[in-house]
């Protein structure tokens, strides 16, 4: 007893700091970088980052900060959802904390347990092979959630709406940072375009080194790269800072002349 | 003819001398660097190849020593004659074997070369080396070891020394004065282009800098703070999930390729405040509390 007291002290302390450098609410969105089986996985938009991972093997919502670390269950009353965007979470985290739970990382993992009850956030494995627009948001709310954010040109966009009938390979790393930059950009004009004659597919390669053999087939040598194709033959690739505006890019890759030796898919 | 020769060998070999040296010197500020360089291109251990990084710095600057001394004696032209060969064959060898070519250290960050631009520079050298040729080797008849011991041994100290010198700016392609298109980091961070950034280097492994980036939050007043603050480290995801745990950063830490990431520093932390795209200042570590005091309040230190 007289050595747990201190350590809920310390932890209530150290929570505290994190709210008050954090302000009372946390607003957090669903993540694809993340899983706990069986529990679906928020992540704060702020950082330091923080989780909430609901429901939870302990009954509760258990909300998990960084910097420092901590993991506690949340009442009820600390949660609600944003009324015009019913993804959002908040979860109120002033006044006094509560039920704290011993969580310490293992890794790229982290384990949070009491009473012998585990739970682990671990990083969620790589999504790989062929997917469509859809299925890609679905797995990705990250994704989806950049794309959300993005405005394109609207005057690209009217133009490609009208473009002759055009593949689109993307190759990506639903692990790789750039990735999570720029295909939400994508993803964002190909949503807004979707009557356009353009079929996309989404080619998620591994990243622990393990070879694609559509990426050396193709000699894909960056990530992420578009191909742009028509007739199964290659017009031109997407590549580098061509991705800060995709559509103007596409507008102008799509009017690219067909490569004499160009990669089918 | 004689004449010319008489002239046209000897320069040749200063010249040659004269390339050696600056090579030596260029490996020898960053020995762990060059290091890296050799485990990218040979395949030898990370332990290994410092110790031939050092091995080779003692060799040129050994051999340069001696040439640039005026040394013209038959085994010292046929050694200088024989490294720019192997020179030849590594870079060669770098092109024709899969995957992509390692980038040439042997200038380290001093002078950057695509592996063909080696290729074609090394082939002069060896060219160059024929010419020392030109002239007779016959004077002196007996080696001076001299000039080259001393060349070697003092290749050797300056490699041993440099992690304690303050030459990270002189050494790596991240310095006062630099454009951030100039050191890359702008393909990672794209915010840098415009505004005032504090930018991190990272060693997400490092226990030591998991432990400062509390302190780093705290005094930068982070997140939301009047300086925006960027972490750059290895993009190895396993490492970045460790790191948020253990260390919470209160700034976003963003992956870049360990090539793009090496010429920026010596060892890291490294840390460089960045002004409407320029680097205007570099720290060996993270910056002193004063100064990150100073970037909480929005001040340059």
């Amino acid at each position: 007893m007289s050595r747990f007291v201190p350590g809920t002290v310390l932890v209530t302390l150290l929570a505290s700091c994190w709210s008050f450098a954090h302000g009372a609410i946390v607003e957090l969105v669903p993540t694809g970088q993340f899983e706990v089986q069986g529990s679906e996985v928020h992540r704060s938009l702020q950082l330091p980052a923080a989780f909430l991972v609901s429901p939870s093997p302990f009954g509760r919502p258990v909300f998990i900060t960084t910097g420092p670390l901590t993991a506690r269950l949340l009442v009820p009353a600390r949660l609600s959802r944003d009324e015009a965007d019913p993804e959002i979470v908040r979860v109120d985290t002033s006044g006094p904390q509560e039920d704290f739970l011993s969580v310490r990382p293992d890794g790229e993992n982290l384990i949070v347990d009491r009473n012998g009850l585990t739970m682990t956030l671990k990083a969620s494995p790589p999504l790989l092979g062929d997917r469509t627009l859809e299925e890609l948001i679905r797995a990705l709310p990250d994704y989806r959630r950049g794309a959300a954010r993005y405005t394109p040109d609207p005057a690209s966009l009217a133009k490609l709406r009208h473009v002759q009938p055009t593949e689109l390979l993307v190759v990506f790393g639903s692990w790789c940072p750039h990735c999570a930059e720029a295909v939400p950009r994508l993803v964002r004009v190909l949503q807004d375009v979707r009557d356009a004659p353009i079929t996309v597919t989404f080619h998620g390669v591994p990243h622990d080194g393990t070879r694609d053999p559509v990426t050396d087939d193709l000699h894909v040598t960056g990530l992420p790269t578009a191909i742009v194709r028509r007739d199964g033959k290659e017009l031109a690739r997407m590549e580098g800072d061509q991705w800060a505006s995709p559509e103007r890019s596409l507008l102008t890759l799509v009017a690219t002349p067909a490569r004499s030796a160009g990669g089918t898919h | 003819m004689s004449k010319l020769g008489g002239v046209l060998g000897p320069t040749s070999a200063r010249l040659l001398g004269a390339v050696l040296l600056f090579a030596a010197y260029a490996k020898a500020i960053d020995p762990r660097g060059f290091a890296v360089r050799l485990h990218d291109m040979l395949p030898v251990s990370a332990a290994a190849a410092y110790v031939c990084g050092l091995a080779v710095v003692a060799f040129e600057a050994g051999l340069g020593a001696a040439l640039l001394g005026g040394s013209r004696h038959r085994r010292v032209l046929l050694l200088a004659s024989a490294t720019f060969l192997v020179f030849v064959g590594i870079v060669t060898w770098q092109l024709v074997r899969p995957g992509e070519a390692a980038a040439c250290g042997c200038f380290g960050q001093l002078l950057e070369r695509t592996p063909w631009q080696a290729l074609y520079e090394d082939l002069c050298f060896v060219v160059l080396s024929s010419l020392a040729w030109v002239g007779g080797t016959a004077r002196p008849a007996v080696l001076r070891t001299g000039p080259s011991v001393f060349g070697a041994g003092a290749g050797i100290a300056l490699a041993l020394c440099a992690p304690w010198l303050p030459l990270d700016d002189h050494a790596t392609a991240l310095a006062p004065g630099v454009t951030v298109e100039a050191t890359h980091l702008d393909e990672i961070v794209p915010e840098l282009r415009t505004g005032r950034h504090l930018v991190l280097l990272l060693d997400r492994g490092d226990p030591e800098t998991g432990v400062r980036i509390a302190q780093l939050n705290e005094r930068l007043k982070l997140p939301g703070g009047p300086t925006p603050v960027w972490g750059v480290a290895d993009d190895d995801p396993a490492l970045a999930n460790a790191f948020l745990w253990s260390a919470g950063p209160a700034f976003e830490v963003r992956g870049a390729p360990p090539r793009m990431l090496r010429r920026l520093y010596r060892a890291l932390p490294r840390s460089a405040l960045v002004d409407g795209g320029h680097v205007v200042a570099t720290w060996s570590g993270f910056p002193s509390d004063a100064t990150l005091d100073a970037l909480g309040r929005g001040q340059l230190p």
